[in-house]
């Protein structure tokens, strides 16, 4: 029967083929760049994972999420790791300063939530300074600002 | 002298064999650790029951302690006490840790059974890292809806998040998903050949839950449904050492249909209490509808159930909640037909507001869709909407509610995928009893509530009639799949609904009993959801290919054209009025066009029981006066 349904279930998908590709070269630092490429056949009950799942979990439970290229120190892992997994979302929510990722951002970097949001809402312009600013630049900027300024000094413990 | 050396190795030998002795008190046979305890070594091992005895279905060598544990699952407990007890800190796994380390669940076990005294192991650094990274303290379990164009994703997925002990919300925990890790080289039909027979290892994969609302929620646009679990802390702390032991010395075959990502992930679940059921269904395969059912029916195991909205949903509420000028406001500067400066002049903040989040959530949505790719007036128009928004400090008062009673997609209230259907019914007088089956899952007259609305997605089915006058039986139908993907034709996502059948059926539009053709067809269109997702209109066109003996040269080409609509004005009654025009490309014009007319009551008695009321005309070739026309009444069980 197992043998049959699976037969089945080729043709199936093998009919059906032409609206799917199975290339998910999905690794690397991050997920805000990788997150578009998984939109795929894989992407759901199948998903390529080329980094090792295992050291990839275990690096992320560790905050040592792998983001070398980035060349950020050991304790800015976890903030950078969301930075750049959800700079979309972030882009939004800190222009609106409110929402679920802004206020998880302000949490990982050990900031208080609508503080921070307010702030950063407030400082917008120069935190994405363009159309073309990444997760990287924004985080960095992000940095300068908090010594700068001193209601989001007063949002973050530590930064 | 000489005796006082063999005095010594004496003492040496009976105190060496007395710490054996009460290091390991061993059982008399494998029994004796009671029946809920052999349960539950089963479990941890995952052992299914074959023809000759077990066989468990975990496909890594380095899982069994024993050279036939895979199939004796008392060689591998006595292996395993034996390697605690005699070497605990023998390397062991894909980190070579030490054996009590790499199967900590397994430890904790059979220290609980208390056949070994003063059990011990060495202290498991990596091990008690990972777990303080995660930090667990709850857990809930997640259901990803269906994505319709993936055909991989039809019946949704499921994972678990892992709730961190004093958290401030959801997206900072972690999720782990078992899914296949696949090969990306591989060619499309050896992908699709592997992905069902077992050709892929399986794996837990754990990432940050904001990565998984990304995905799922952002990149794909599919609702979450996420069930709160009410599993006391230990058994948490179980499952996670189990997956940590899967994790570390083993992986599953995948199988798409079967041991897939719901079905390891309920039987991984069963180890907080062995006592539950995730992992069977009595079904030659295993849905992830299946696992939230099974989860939900267990008495206050689901402590509240939360629904996360996809981006294109969060933006819909968003544009509902505009005027219709607004509505329009927004379209126009999407489409660059007028300046943005519309808006910046605005002065009532409140609707400026909305307007711009409306703005914002459609152009995410949309960089998301087209996978990151944003043309540069878009970019551009994206800045200077934030940059607005940004300078305008009030809140947005308009926050996504679910609506009342909202049970679409929610995987808990779905019907069960199997169908037995009785009906009794006349054709062209004549009359038929009939009995269908269909394995699975959803055509567009059933109940919608847990699925996509107005969806199919069916597969092997089969109806018999018996003519009672003719005393004959017959096949009416035999499908093998048939799909309609229906996407609402939007400016904000303009995309097309398609659909494919393979089927086999009686041929009615030739003067011929009991003659049959095989059907391949597929086409495209557009639909237009109305009142609030109650109703659907479609229009589709495409081709089609047919075979029988009974045409000239065996088989026919074709175009075909479909108008649907589909309505449930209330939760309890669906109806379904279609007419398709079949045009045959071998037959000269005066022969060439046939057509079917279908109405279609159904109401739903229960989850499971529909009754319909079903009425069909189809026209013979090139003769639309003689028709054969059909009635039907019947009741259908799903199970």
């Amino acid at each position: 029967m197992k043998k049959f349904l699976g037969a089945f279930a080729l043709f199936l998908l093998g009919s059906l083929i032409f609206t799917t590709y199975a290339a998910d070269g999905s690794s690397g630092c991050g997920l805000g760049w990788q997150v578009f490429q998984k939109n795929t056949l894989v992407s759901s009950s199948l998903r390529a994972t080329t980094n090792t799942i295992t050291l990839n979990s275990i690096g992320m439970t560790l905050g040592t999420s792998g983001c070398t290229k980035h060349d950020i120190v050991q304790n800015e892992a976890r903030g950078m790791h969301f930075a750049e997994a959800n700079h979309h979302q972030l882009m939004l929510d800190m222009a609106q300063g409110e929402g679920e990722f802004v206020v998880s951002f302000a949490a990982v970097l050990g900031c208080q939530g609508d503080s921070f949001a307010a702030a950063v809402q407030k400082n917008y312009k120069h935190i994405f300074t363009s159309a073309e600013t990444n997760a990287a630049e924004m985080y960095q900027n992000l940095k300068k600002i908090v010594v700068s300024d001193q209601d989001l000094a007063r949002a973050c413990a530590i930064i | 002298m000489q005796l006082f050396k063999y005095f010594f190795y004496a003492i040496y030998f009976w105190a060496a064999l007395s710490r054996a002795a009460s290091l390991f008190v061993a059982p008399k046979d494998f029994f004796t650790i009671g029946e809920e305890n052999i349960l539950y070594w089963h479990k941890l091992v995952h052992y299914k029951k074959t023809f000759s005895g077990f066989k468990s279905i975990a496909d890594g060598q380095n899982f069994f302690l024993h050279p036939a544990g895979r199939t004796s699952p008392e060689g591998e407990f006595f292996a395993t006490v034996k390697m605690l007890t005699e070497t605990p800190n023998r390397p062991w796994g894909k980190y070579q840790q030490p054996v009590g380390c790499a199967f900590p669940e397994r430890y904790r076990f059979i220290k609980s059974l208390n056949i070994v005294k003063n059990l011990q192991r060495p202290p498991c650094q990596l091990l008690q890292s990972w777990k303080k990274g995660i930090a667990a303290e709850s857990m809930t379990l997640v259901f990803s809806t269906s994505y319709p164009n993936n055909p991989a994703s039809i019946f949704g997925h499921t994972f678990l998040r892992f709730n961190q002990s004093k958290k401030q919300n959801d997206l900072l925990d972690y999720g782990a998903a078992y899914s296949a890790e696949v090969d990306p080289n591989d060619w499309a039909p050896f992908y699709a050949y592997k992905g069902l027979f077992g050709g892929y290892p399986g794996f837990f994969e754990f990432s940050k839950y904001y990565q998984l609302v990304n995905t799922y929620v952002s990149a794909e646009s599919r609702d979450l449904w996420e069930y709160d679990l009410n599993i006391p802390q230990e058994g948490v702390e179980r499952i996670l050492n189990h997956m940590w032991e899967i994790y570390s010395t083993t992986h599953f075959d995948y199988f798409f249909l079967d041991e897939n990502c719901s079905k390891i992930l309920g039987a991984t679940m069963e180890i907080a209490n062995p006592n539950w059921n995730f992992s069977e269904t009595g079904r030659a395969f295993y849905l992830p509808h299946d696992l939230v059912q099974l989860v939900s029916a267990v008495p206050g195991l689901v402590k509240k159930t939360q629904h996360r909205p996809s981006i294109k949903k969060i933006f819909q509420s968003r544009f509902n909640s505009l005027t219709s000028k607004q509505q329009r406001l927004v379209e126009n500067i999407y489409r660059g037909r007028v300046d943005f400066q519309q808006i910046k002049i605005l002065q009532d903040t409140t609707h400026k507001i909305k307007i711009l989040d409306a703005l914002s959530t459609l152009l995410n949505f949309r960089k998301f869709k087209n996978k990151g790719k944003v043309t540069h007036r878009l970019k551009t128009l994206l800045r200077k909407i934030l940059l607005e928004r940004a300078s305008m400090a009030k809140k947005n008062q308009q926050v996504y509610i679910i609506p009342q009673n909202y049970v679409s997609n929610r995987p808990d209230l779905a019907h069960a995928p199997r169908r037995v259907k009785l009906a009794q019914g006349r054709e062209n007088g004549e009359h038929i009893t009939s009995f269908s089956y269909r394995m699975g899952y959803q055509d567009m007259s059933d109940q919608d509530d847990g699925v996509m609305p107005f969806s199919q997605f069916e597969f092997l089915s089969v109806k018999a009639r018996y003519f009672w006058a003719q005393k004959k039986m017959d096949i009416a139908e035999a499908k093998i799949i048939g799909i309609t993907s229906l996407h609402d034709y939007s400016f904000y996502d303009p995309q097309l609904s398609w659909r494919v059948n393979f089927s086999y059926l009686a041929l009615q539009e030739l003067d011929c009993k009991s003659c049959h053709k095989f059907v391949g067809e597929g086409g495209t269109g557009f639909s237009f959801f109305l009142s609030q997702k109650k109703s659907v209109l479609y229009i589709m066109m495409g081709v089609y290919s047919e075979a029988s003996r009974h045409y000239r040269g065996s088989y026919t080409l074709g175009g075909w054209l479909e108008w649907k609509i589909a309505s449930a004005p209330i939760p309890q009654y669906k109806f379904v009025l279609s007419q398709q025009i079949k045009s045959n490309f071998k037959e000269t014009l005066a022969k060439q066009f046939y057509a079917k007319l279908y109405m279609k009551h159904h109401f739903f008695l229960k989850k499971n029981l529909t009754l319909g009321v079903e009425s069909g005309w189809i026209s013979k070739v090139g003769d639309w006066s003689r028709q054969t026309y059909q009635h039907e009444l019947s009741l259908g069980w799903f199970f």
